[in-house]
């Protein structure tokens, strides 16, 4: 469904990609796991073609992104969802109108069709009766869960979340990645996800990829990711650099 | 070496934006047959435009009119010419004063706000969340501000002209001793005296003209400015400074080409 084929790309004068070779499954939900700044962002956003590899190949369901025209990535960007850091919700709308504005831009449903639509995707977030608030009035848990709604208001095909519960408090967590393993199931979706948090990735990915120097070192099952003999995915998991040994961290 | 390199990154840098600018100008002129959808967007940033940036308006206006008034009166007191003060506020104001006041205020007010709101859309991730969602972000952001704003210039400035000669006339009679009729008529007069294009004096469309020249390029350089802002709160002020510096200088510039150019 998704794949990056040698991806090379350089930004600030540093190399953040480096040959990233990568496969995402259809119906899978993928979590790509790394430190801060290692890339994960940048790798989301050649996905949807918001960035452009220096070198290598973006293939989505069988289309390489670099020979499609504008055209042609806005027709697949319609198949996209994507959760934003942030949320990225446009502050002068409302809850309601955010969630609605992909309905009314890319669909001719009647009012009354759009406010159904937008309900039943608050209801699936949990912010049935919130659609009158403003960005600016609501919590940054409740931004994540419009910014949810409205990534999956088309009914996607893919579901983009850049670092979904960073920042939130446990219960709030939680009830998100809840969420992206329901959206997933409901839609038969193919989910990717970026996060530095390992219950992100074990309570809601198929696989897990882990992102160390601009390149995927390597790819299991939350099982497979267990009992991997790794080091420096062993390192990661549990808080250390790369150049300290477990043996040599953990006390006897 | 190390100054050249300094002068080539600033001129190259320049020349993107001009052209980024340039780009976006026509990207939004583009999808101008999409504006009766986007009426009521419109409206309200005729309003925010338009009404909230009436009152400064008309202050500058009518001041400019009164210390042009005085300046010019008293030098023409000297002349026994004071009596011709209505000619040359109203040809002052219509020409010249008038857009160039117009583009001043809405530089500060309107150019800048674009800047910043459109900077921190880019730079919150929103225009990102746009281009995902597959909205063309020219079409949804840009072309309803621009074209509001192209309209609007040119109406605050038939409003700055008549309170700018209004403001000339009080300190005409209250100050100079003029006769408030003798202002009146010589203020129409010197616009009779000009060629006409559908009954419009030259003084005044060639005014109409400049505004709404300032009116397209403050639009295009606040929100060109606004889409390349990068670097979170900082990159926000740089663009909104890069925005009002830019645009003063292009009124000014543009300003004395379009002169030259109805004029010589």
């Amino acid at each position: 469904m998704i794949r990056l084929v040698k991806v090379c790309k350089r930004l600030g004068g540093q190399n953040i990609l480096r040959e990233l070779t990568l496969h995402v499954e259809r119906g899978e939900v993928f979590a790509i796991m790394g430190g801060s700044g290692t890339g994960k962002s940048v790798t989301l956003k050649h996905m949807v073609g918001l960035l452009e590899p220096d070198r290598g190949e973006v293939w989505i369901d069988g289309a390489n992104l670099a020979v499609l025209n504008r055209a042609q990535l806005k027709g697949l960007r319609r198949r996209f969802g994507y959760l934003f850091q942030s949320g990225a919700l446009i502050n002068w709308l409302n809850v309601g109108d955010n969630v609605a504005l992909p309905l009314r831009e890319h669909t001719r449903l009647g009012r009354t069709d759009i406010q159904q639509r937008v309900a039943e995707r608050l209801r699936w977030v949990r912010l049935i009766g919130d659609e009158h608030k403003m960005p600016a009035e609501i919590s940054g848990g409740m931004k994540k869960r419009v910014g949810l709604a409205r990534a999956i208001v088309l009914n996607p095909d893919i579901v983009l979340y850049d670092e979904p519960t960073s920042g939130l408090d446990p219960v709030t967590a939680r009830a998100i990645r809840a969420l992206i393993r329901e959206v997933n199931d409901r839609l038969e979706a193919t989910s990717v996800m970026v996060t530095h948090d390992i219950l992100d990735a074990t309570d809601t990915a198929d696989r897990i990829g882990f992102l160390f120097d601009g390149r995927i070192e390597f790819v299991g099952t939350p099982a497979e990711v267990e009992r991997t003999d790794n080091a420096r995915v062993k390192n990661f998991l549990k808080g250390l650099d790369d150049q300290t040994s477990v043996a040599e961290a953990v006390p006897s | 070496m190390g100054l050249l390199h300094h002068t080539g990154r600033v001129v190259a840098d320049y020349c993107t934006g001009a052209g980024y600018a340039i780009l976006l100008m026509l990207r939004a002129a583009r999808h101008i047959d999409g504006s009766f959808r986007k009426i009521p967007e419109i409206a309200g940033h005729l309003y925010v435009y338009g009404i909230r940036t009436f009152p400064v308006t008309a202050v500058m206006g009518i001041f400019f009119g009164a210390i042009l008034a005085l300046q010019t009166g008293i030098e023409l007191d000297k002349f026994g010419q004071v009596e011709a003060i209505g000619m040359v506020v109203s040809a002052a104001m219509c020409r010249e004063m008038g857009p160039f006041i117009t583009g001043l205020v809405l530089t500060a007010t309107v150019g800048s706000n674009m800047a910043a709101e459109i900077g921190t859309m880019r730079v919150s991730e929103e225009i990102d969340a746009l281009e995902i969602m597959a909205i063309d972000p020219v079409r949804f952001l840009v072309m309803p501000r621009l074209l509001a704003l192209v309209l609007v210039c040119p109406i605050l400035t038939i409003l700055v002209d008549f309170l700018g000669v209004t403001g000339g006339m009080f300190v005409s009679v209250a100050q100079l001793g003029v006769a408030g009729e003798v202002y009146r008529e010589q203020a129409l007069e010197v616009l009779r005296y000009s060629s006409t294009i559908f009954d419009l004096p030259k003084d005044v469309y060639t005014g109409l003209a400049k505004s709404f020249v300032f009116g397209l390029t403050i639009g295009t350089v606040g929100l060109s400015a606004g889409m390349r802002a990068e670097g979170g709160a900082l990159g926000v002020g740089r663009a909104v400074r890069r925005a009002v510096i830019n645009s003063l200088l292009l009124i000014i510039i543009l300003g004395y080409y379009m002169t030259w150019i109805c004029y010589r």
